[in-house]
């Protein structure tokens, strides 16, 4: 580097030369996720009651809890003897964690608002950051990494959460939808835009080529030019699907526990 | 918001080597100036040894970056209009020169970091033959990136560098942009992967977007260029599918 006298950058946490209001950012994004992580572990291990509800033989499944892979007949899961504590998000919520845990926009999220690498830009991380030394995604969040498998496995619950959806159409009397369906068709589209819109899907399509000539390499080219243009709103996406599993479940929650009714709407009788 | 006759005061961070502080102004504002025609006004009416790098005015040169109010922008294009919005009234505007970069003298930084990055690079080996021809698709893609003016707010901003001063061991965003830039060249046949895993450390990028946010040209940093090249890293030495893939079809790479 070139000669001269390097200024020092304003020491200790938090500190900066901004004036506006830097932290809203951090701390709200921080606060929703923790509130997330809350709820989450209440509705697994506290709360596992009222994950789905019946309407006229229609079946609404809690996004937290779909798919409820405990009702499969899909190596006998329907008649296995499980423990108590045992239930279908347990076993199914790694993949749409690891999937959220290593994507490309909560990784700015989390060491923003919880890892303090940094707080916000221009601002200053706190001594223990500079301490321990930085190593990026070298070290730990090497793990970071598996993000391109989580998508494969989070493209598979993408599959069998659209079927989920098909089965809040079909009532005792004919095929038709409930509020339900609304509920779990949102989720299911937001979720979809979210793992299209994903850096790594974005790669494999078509960025990992450096010539999109003709054929295959074409259409891998056209591919990855659409997903660029989901990928800018990677986080807009993040977000409202993370919000809309809540919501889904809230409403599983108030429809199962008879706070308040679904209706069902007929639209053609069998 | 009218600016014609309004009064501003102005912290600008003066001197060099050890001896440096803030010294305060008082400046006039006409209609329609940015923070670069203040600097300039001070220096024709009050302080002609007031060091300042600038060329174009036009967001085009990238040569008057400096931090206003703690955020590192082209002065050239930030207006005052925008800034004085964001004060409280009464308030003094700071200037200072980019933090990251070896202080030369008033606004002034020496940021031959970059070019000394960037001589490190290997540039493109394409075909012999002069006639390259590629689709306005792969064009697309790496034109993108060379829209950059190398204001080097991007490198200023970066906190693997404000911060935790790396520059043995990473590039910094504009060599990464670079770097994808020759890496995702359509017609290219050089191999970096291995130099920008080890030697230009994409790894310690964690992602929080600073680079992106500050660039003027509106270069999508770390969406186009960093994630790419961290992606292409991991193909090469964290995917144990593609490693397999490799050997079914007897690839050989460079590690």
């Amino acid at each position: 580097m070139g000669e001269g006298l390097k200024l020092p950058v304003i020491n200790g946490m938090g500190k900066t030369n901004r004036i506006d209001n830097w932290i809203s950012q951090p701390l709200a994004m921080g606060l929703a996720l923790i509130a997330a992580m809350i709820y989450t572990t209440w509705r697994l291990f506290f709360y596992a009651n009222s994950i789905s509800y019946s309407l006229e033989g229609s079946t609404v499944t809690s996004p937290i809890f779909s798919p409820n892979i405990l009702e499969w007949n899909l190596f006998n899961l329907n008649q296995w003897n499980h423990p108590d504590w045992v239930n279908a998000a347990i076993l199914i919520l790694w993949v749409p964690f690891g999937f959220r845990g290593t994507c490309y926009y909560m990784r700015r999220v989390y060491y923003r608002s919880f890892f303090q690498s940094p707080t916000a830009c221009w601002v200053d991380e706190p001594q223990i950051n500079k301490s321990i030394g930085y190593h990026g995604e070298k070290r730990l969040f090497i793990l970071n990494n598996l993000h391109r498998y989580f998508l494969y496995a989070a493209m598979i619950i993408l599959v069998i959460k659209w079927w989920d959806v098909t089965h809040t159409l079909k009532f005792d009397t004919g095929w038709g939808f409930s509020i339900g369906t609304f509920v779990m068709l949102i989720e299911a589209f937001l979720l979809t835009m979210y793992v299209t819109s994903c850096h790594a899907l974005r790669h494999l399509s078509g960025g990992i080529l450096d010539r999109w000539t003709k054929g295959v390499s074409a259409l891998r080219g056209t591919l990855f030019k659409k997903l660029s243009v989901l990928n800018r709103s990677h986080g807009f996406w993040f977000w409202t699907s993370l919000a809309f599993v809540f919501i889904g479940d809230l409403w599983t929650l108030a429809v199962a526990e008879r706070y308040i009714d679904d209706v069902a709407i007929i639209l053609v009788g069998s | 918001m009218s600016l014609k006759g309004r009064k501003q005061k102005f912290s600008i961070f003066r001197g060099e080597g050890e001896n440096t502080s803030l010294e305060e102004y008082d400046l006039e504002l006409d209609e329609g100036m940015v923070v670069l025609d203040c600097v300039h006004r001070i220096q024709h009416e009050q302080e002609p040894d007031l060091a300042v790098r600038w060329n174009c005015k036009a967001g085009k040169c990238g040569s008057c970056s400096a931090e206003i109010n703690g955020k590192p922008r082209l002065m050239c294009m930030t207006r005052m209009g925008e800034v004085i919005e964001e004060m409280e009234e009464g308030t003094s505007l700071e200037i200072r020169p980019m933090a990251s970069f070896p202080h030369v003298k008033d606004l002034v930084t020496d940021v031959s970091f970059n070019y000394e990055v960037a001589q490190r690079i290997k540039p493109i080996n394409g075909p012999s033959s002069m006639d390259w021809e590629f689709n306005q698709m792969e064009a697309d893609r790496v034109q993108h990136f060379r829209e950059c003016i190398e204001c080097f707010l991007c490198v200023n901003t970066c906190h693997v560098l404000r911060d935790h001063g790396k520059f043995d061991e990473f590039a910094g965003p504009r060599n990464l942009v670079r770097l994808a830039q020759y890496e995702m060249h359509p017609l290219d046949q050089e191999d970096r992967i291995p130099e920008i895993k080890n030697e230009f450390g994409v790894e310690y990028c964690n992602i929080t977007r600073c680079c992106t946010e500050v660039c003027p040209a509106g270069i999508q940093i770390t969406d186009d260029a960093i994630i790419p090249l961290k992606e292409r890293v991991v193909d090469r030495y964290y995917d144990p599918v593609m490693r397999i893939w490799r050997k079914i079809t007897g690839k050989k790479v460079r590690m």
